[in-house]
């Protein structure tokens, strides 16, 4: 690995971190109710730096830190306009860049629009998927993505391993689902409509359905699925793929998180939502899916190679261009 | 002509107008004041020694009178409402409170609130019948906003500081008022006949009761909430 690709990685690892901390200051602007202490955009009451005071240091603040991580996009995009030798990381990149640019459009106007749940939900889903994309990038440029062959997905045991992979995927999708249902209820100041918690009101099933209600049930109910699904995944990678390393890392890493993320979810219940807990609950739910992201991008790599005459296809550009 | 007959009608029924007066009370003893973060604002912090702001919405005097309850008259006639005035119902953000935290005013009446703070604070008005708003105030500025349709209640919030909290009461006719710190309230000029009174409190809901008005001698109607009454909204 060249020292410039070497530097990109390290660019890309830190940018994705830094997008952990904008997901942190963007869940206190939530969980704090400033989404509207500040009421214009894109300045703050007509200033660029206003005095950051009471809800405006948490709404401004994220307005700060997400300007910061914009550039570090674009920047991003720009090295690797002249550092990726490979198209699809380069366009993903690019596809980081318009994400971020309408993720920041998307702020402004739920901030002008007084926070409309479906533009705010939108904005919450997208920066989950900028996250995702920016730690896809940050795997895509580490050593052992490059320069490690990828073994062919077909030279592992077909049947069981070809389940565990669908189930990678599924589970990585159902993170999507839960973190929209989690936002969905998170906008509709509905985290506290069950207010008890294993049960509901005291009983198996709520004894009313408003949308609060519903809301907050579906998201608690379906954290029981993906909190399923991952242990069967995180068992499925440990019996099927043992000569995998990394993927069996990712298993074992993303077990622990959701059921550190579960804990976090019934103390939001339990403590009545103090705004860190809240925050901290919204950022661990994005590194489980973070996590699922990069281990289905690992496999969708090993599928690939399967199908490549030359193992993978970065392998054989690689040795090209760098042997 | 019936424009003229109605105006007729409306004065003549002033002329034998009487009022509606009463108490509002509460049983029991008041819940403990809520208490928020001050975070980072030295002007409040004055305010609030020791960084923790507080907010009280039930508050009660010696003899049991509630205060900040909006009262109103329902069933009025249309005829009886003469046109709402144009000088605006006055809000301050003082000491990082609203003051009042409760007013009524008339539909298509302005509403100015002002920022008399050393500080920066924003105005939400969280509405339903009429559009709502979100406006930035610097000290020493202030807004004027109307609200064209009834509605009870507006809220205004301060997202800036959030236990900064009032109610606007936006009323078709004339005959409201807020409950002052003994619980008091009282509707000058009502035209004599039967009416609704409702009384409204922002943490303890709202009563009804019914009235009649005949001549000039003040009708008496009180109302009694209890410490388990539930919440408005």
């Amino acid at each position: 690995m060249t020292p410039k690709r070497l530097w990109f990685h390290r660019f890309a690892v830190v940018w994705s971190a830094s997008t952990i901390f904008l997901l942190l200051a963007g869940a206190f602007v939530t969980s704090t109710g400033s989404g509207l202490a500040v009421p214009d955009w894109p300045l703050s009451y007509g200033m660029v730096f206003p005095p950051m005071v009471g809800g405006i240091f948490y709404e401004h603040g994220h307005r700060l830190v997400a300007t910061s991580i914009g550039f570090l996009t674009v920047l991003f995009a720009f090295t690797a306009y002249f550092v990726e030798p490979r198209r699809w990381v380069r366009r993903l990149s690019y596809f980081a860049v318009f994400l971020v640019c309408f993720q920041g459009a998307l702020g402004g106007l739920t901030v002008l629009l007084l926070l409309p749940p479906a533009v705010s939900t939108l904005h919450a889903f997208t920066a989950q998927t900028f996250f995702s994309t920016t730690v896809v990038l940050a795997l895509a440029t580490s050593r052992a993505w490059i320069e490690e062959p990828a073994i062919p997905f077909a030279s592992t045991p077909a049947p069981k391993g070809v389940a565990t992979a669908k189930l990678a995927f599924i589970t990585t999708g159902a993170f999507f689902l839960q973190l929209v249902l989690g936002a969905t209820m998170r906008h509709h100041q509905a985290g506290l409509a069950i207010p008890d918690f294993p049960l509901h009101f005291g009983r198996i099933l709520p004894p009313l359905w408003s949308l609060p209600v519903t809301l907050h049930f579906a998201h608690r109910t379906f954290a029981y699925v993906v909190t399923a699904l991952t242990l069967l995944l995180a068992m499925g990678v440990l019996r099927d793929f043992p000569t995998r390393p990394r993927w069996c890392r990712f298993a074992g890493f993303l077990s622990s998180l959701v059921l550190v993320q579960f804990a976090l979810g019934v103390s939001v219940v339990w403590f009545h939502r103090p705004p860190w807990l809240a925050s901290v609950h919204l950022v661990v739910g994005a590194m489980c899916l973070g996590t699922s992201v990069a281990l289905s991008a690992e496999i969708v790599r090993a599928l690939r190679a399967a199908r490549s005459p030359f193992g993978t296809p970065e392998n054989a550009f690689g040795k090209k261009v760098y042997a | 002509m019936v424009r003229a007959l109605l105006i007729l009608f409306s004065v003549s029924s002033w002329a034998v107008a009487g009022g509606v007066e009463g108490k509002v009370t509460f049983a029991g003893s008041a819940p403990a004041a809520s208490t928020f973060p001050v975070d980072r604002d030295p002007v409040c912090e004055k305010v609030f020694p020791g960084g923790v702001a507080t907010d009280a919405p039930v508050v009660v005097g010696a003899d049991g009178g509630l205060a900040n309850v909006f009262v109103t008259l329902t069933g009025v006639p249309a005829a009886a409402v003469p046109p709402a005035p144009k000088t605006p119902v006055v809000l301050d953000q003082k000491d990082c409170r609203f003051l009042p935290r409760v007013v009524g005013v008339r539909a298509g009446q302005p509403v100015r609130v002002g920022n008399d703070d050393a500080t920066l604070h924003n105005v939400r008005a969280e509405s339903v019948a009429n559009p709502e708003f979100n406006v930035g105030l610097a000290p020493g500025k202030s807004v004027e906003r109307t609200f064209a349709r009834a509605e009870r209640m507006v809220r205004l919030h301060c997202h800036v500081h959030h236990w900064m909290t009032a109610w606007v009461g936006v009323v078709d006719h004339p005959y409201f008022a807020v409950t002052g710190a003994d619980g008091r309230f009282r509707l000058a000029g009502v035209p004599a006949g039967r009416y609704g009174v409702e009384v409204w409190h922002e943490t303890l809901g709202t009563r009804q009761g019914t009235v009649t008005v005949d001549g000039d001698r003040p009708a008496v109607v009180d109302f009694r909430y209890g410490a388990a009454a539930g919440r408005a909204r």
